[in-house]
């Protein structure tokens, strides 16, 4: 019975030291569409269905489907990351979080485009929203 | 045996406590300044970076817009906001990030009537005082003509009862040719925050 007590409280542990922590998602994506999905042990539950890339203007643009692996509302937030030729950030630090409310396996396109003409890689970074 | 068991009880509740303790003391520290966490249903630094980003990625990818801009860099005035909200909105901050992005594309050239009296300033100085070489002073009249107009309106909708506040707001933007007086684009970007008690 105190055995199990115990484990009870390193668990409830656990769940306090992830509650302060926010573990990011990445997808490495180029302009040929192709992407890696880098997990890192995030807790954010998604599929990426399709991307599409192309250049408009000579800027980058990036369509992303994913699907919630959830069956309950689910809510994230994102961004996107731009790199040029030799793999340097372009306008590091600009781009802002952007919440989305998924509903229950909801399929949604998300969409970025690069900041000027020099970015010719991107990332996706996905995480779970505070108040999830 | 029971004591120690008591003692590891202790320390894993005094453990919890300083957890429960560093995760809930206040504390000053630099945040992201990207954040999304809406802490008010006000609209806050993330509903400007929003807005700022889908209004400029839909202009940027606006076929009109692609072809006036692909061999040239039109030149473009941003109107100030209407704010038809009822909150204090320092919505020369939206128009200065939009401003910023699309000067940073590559794609576009910018006036800034804003800083007029500066220029005036400067120009006559350059002119009266004597300490300038008139050969390469500016002269009055001199400067290029924006070609189109950014003009955009921000309205919010507010609906609440006893359990939640719903805030919609709306951004419009419009870029209008002064040649001709034809909107070339627009678009809207839309917000909804609630608040629930």
């Amino acid at each position: 019975m105190k055995k199990l007590l115990y484990y009870g409280l390193a668990l409830a542990s656990l769940i306090l030291i992830q509650g302060c922590s926010t573990a990011v998602m990445d997808i490495d994506g180029g302009a040929d569409g192709s992407t890696t999905v880098n997990f890192k042990n995030s807790p954010v539950d998604v599929k990426v269905l399709d991307t599409r890339t192309r250049f408009i203007n000579g800027l980058l643009q990036v369509n992303m489907e994913i699907e919630s692996g959830y069956s309950n509302p689910y809510r994230l937030e994102y961004k996107f990351s731009w790199y040029d030729s030799s793999g340097m950030e372009v306008d590091p630090a600009r781009t802002a979080w952007i919440p989305i409310y998924l509903n229950g396996r909801e399929t949604r396109t998300i969409q970025g485009l690069a900041p000027n003409p020099s970015a010719k890689t991107f990332k996706v970074k996905i995480r779970e929203a505070d108040d999830q | 045996m029971i004591s120690k068991r008591i003692v590891f009880l202790g320390l894993t509740l005094c453990g919890l406590a300083v957890l429960v303790t560093a995760c809930s003391s206040p504390k000053v520290r630099y945040g992201d300044p990207t954040s999304a966490k809406p802490v008010s249903t006000d609209f806050g630094s993330n509903d400007l970076q929003q807005t700022a980003n889908s209004m400029v990625n839909s202009m940027l990818t606006f076929p009109p817009i692609v072809d006036i801009t692909r061999d040239r860099r039109p030149i473009i005035e941003v109107a100030k906001v209407n704010n038809k909200t009822m909150q204090h909105i320092d919505t020369q901050s939206i128009t200065d990030s939009i401003r910023t992005k699309l000067m940073r594309s590559g794609k576009f050239r910018f006036t800034d009537r804003s800083s007029d009296a500066q220029t005036i300033e400067e120009i006559r100085a350059q002119q009266e005082k004597g300490l300038n070489d008139q050969n390469s002073a500016v002269q009055f009249g001199q400067q290029y003509s924006a070609e189109y107009l950014l003009v955009s309106n921000l309205t919010e909708i507010k609906q609440k009862n006893d359990d939640v506040v719903d805030v919609y707001y709306k951004f419009t933007m419009s870029l209008k040719n002064l040649r001709t007086g034809i909107l070339e684009w627009s678009d809207e970007q839309e917000i909804r925050k609630t608040k629930e008690y």
